[in-house]
């Protein structure tokens, strides 16, 4: 009799360990289970944020390469579409036909306030340095680069190659600076200035810290361009009625550079509460050396 | 002593019958377990194929394409090449344009062959553009196991 309750005991405990098991196995596999989907939530999340992002670069048109801590921006102006109202057909597009029910997507501004992706700044910023490269709108009839005065010897090297692909410059002989700048031996700039068929070009070297305009004048008088430098533009460059092409090369003292709006996106999953909000990055062509 | 017998053996059947529940629960959470796994695997194909198809461009090639037939069976045999081969996939894209006279997109379909014949599968969205003549398309992209 004693021998059957205690056979019934360890039964009993055996069968309470045997579900408390059960029990473990199934909070574990729900856990996991949980945390799997989230996973997929979040790629879904993070693949929408960067999908919309891609674009966003290819109808603004920048179109920047990285080798190795060597930044090259080309451009060219002014723009051959309208840009503001594409970004504004595109949000249109992406919340009618692309956008599921469940995802959320919401442009906002340097204050996290919800904007319209046609209201994108026309400048994008080069992180470290608060290097910024841009136009005064999306017409394109500029360029200014700007980079606080402290962040200038992170520039070892700066080449600006414009080609003007239209207009009739008189003799090339006859630009020249404002004042002299004097020779340069580190962190200089270079400013190459050549027409379509490369018959008249100029060539200078200075120093980042110089400051000066250069007086140019054309035969074309319905097209002209005014080119500055210094003091706060590294860059400023005005065209009038020109079509320009640029490529303008930052050499960096990192490769660890990242351009990016200053406005952000936000994509959020409302089922899951899943978001990721950030900075609309400028999708970078990134080369071996 | 005949009582504790039968107390025992009423006692190994309980847990005899536990361990069968127990197998059987296991069972069907390691079902539902490794079907999250088959779906990340599907997921992780179907991006990866939709993304390099972004980036080289041949998204943005579909709305310039004069033979609508050969490009979706070149991103057919693309897609067969490239997932693996106990997956199958299949592409829905959607080409709209934007009408400036009537405010609105005009949009069409063309779908590739397969069917799905599973409940596991994924389904992948990626929005393209061609800005410089007001274009958009979606590809749709719906991948699940043989």
């Amino acid at each position: 009799m004693k021998r059957g309750f205690m056979l019934t005991a360890i039964t009993v405990v055996l069968f309470m360990v045997l579900i408390n098991t059960a029990f473990q196995y199934s909070q574990s596999s729900s856990a996991y289970s949980k945390r799997i989907s989230e996973m997929i939530v979040s790629e879904k999340v993070s693949y929408t944020f960067d999908d919309i992002t891609e674009d966003v670069t290819r109808i603004v048109g920048f179109n920047i390469t990285q080798r190795a801590s060597d930044l090259i921006i080309a451009d060219s102006l002014p723009a051959s579409i309208n840009v503001t109202k594409n970004l504004a057909l595109y949000e249109n597009f992406t919340r009618n036909y692309y956008l599921t029910p469940e995802i959320e997507a919401k442009f906002l501004d340097k204050n996290n306030q919800p904007i319209n992706l046609s209201a994108l700044s026309s400048n994008i910023s080069i992180s470290p340095f608060n290097l910024t490269y841009g136009y005064t709108n999306f017409s394109k009839n500029d360029i200014l680069i700007k980079i606080p005065s402290s962040q200038l010897g992170a520039i070892q090297y700066t080449w600006y190659n414009l080609t003007v692909t239209s207009g009739n410059f008189s003799n090339f002989s006859s630009i020249a600076w404002n004042s002299s700048p004097a020779p340069c031996s580190m962190n200089c700039m270079n400013l190459y200035l050549v027409d379509n068929f490369a018959i008249n070009q100029f060539n200078s070297t200075f120093n980042n810290t110089y400051s000066g305009y250069l007086n140019m004048s054309f035969v074309d008088q319905n097209c002209s361009l005014e080119i500055r430098v210094g003091n706060p533009y590294i860059l400023n460059l005005t065209n009038h009625g020109c079509s320009i092409s640029s490529q303008i090369q930052l050499t960096l003292n990192t490769s660890n550079i990242q351009p990016h709006f200053p406005e952000k996106l936000s994509i959020r999953d409302i089922n899951y509460n899943t978001s990721k909000t950030d900075n609309i990055d400028v999708i970078v062509r990134r080369m071996l050396k | 002593m005949r009582r504790g017998v039968v107390f025992t053996l009423d006692a190994l059947v309980a847990v005899v019958i536990a361990v069968i529940a127990l197998t059987i629960l296991m069972q069907m959470l390691s079902l539902k377990t490794s079907s999250w796994s088959k779906e990340i695997s599907l997921y992780n194909s179907a991006q990866d194929f939709l993304t390099s198809r972004d980036k080289n461009d041949t998204l943005e090639n579909i709305f310039t394409s004069t033979d609508m037939n050969s490009t979706m069976s070149s991103l057919n045999i693309s897609m067969t090449s490239q997932i693996p081969a106990s997956m199958v996939a299949r592409m829905n894209i959607t080409t709209c344009y934007y009408n400036q006279t009537a405010l609105a997109f005009n949009c069409s379909s063309t779908i590739t062959a397969q069917n799905s014949t599973t409940n596991v599968k994924s389904v992948l969205r990626r929005v393209f553009t061609d800005p410089t003549n007001n274009r958009y398309g979606i590809a749709v992209m719906e991948v699940w196991y043989r």
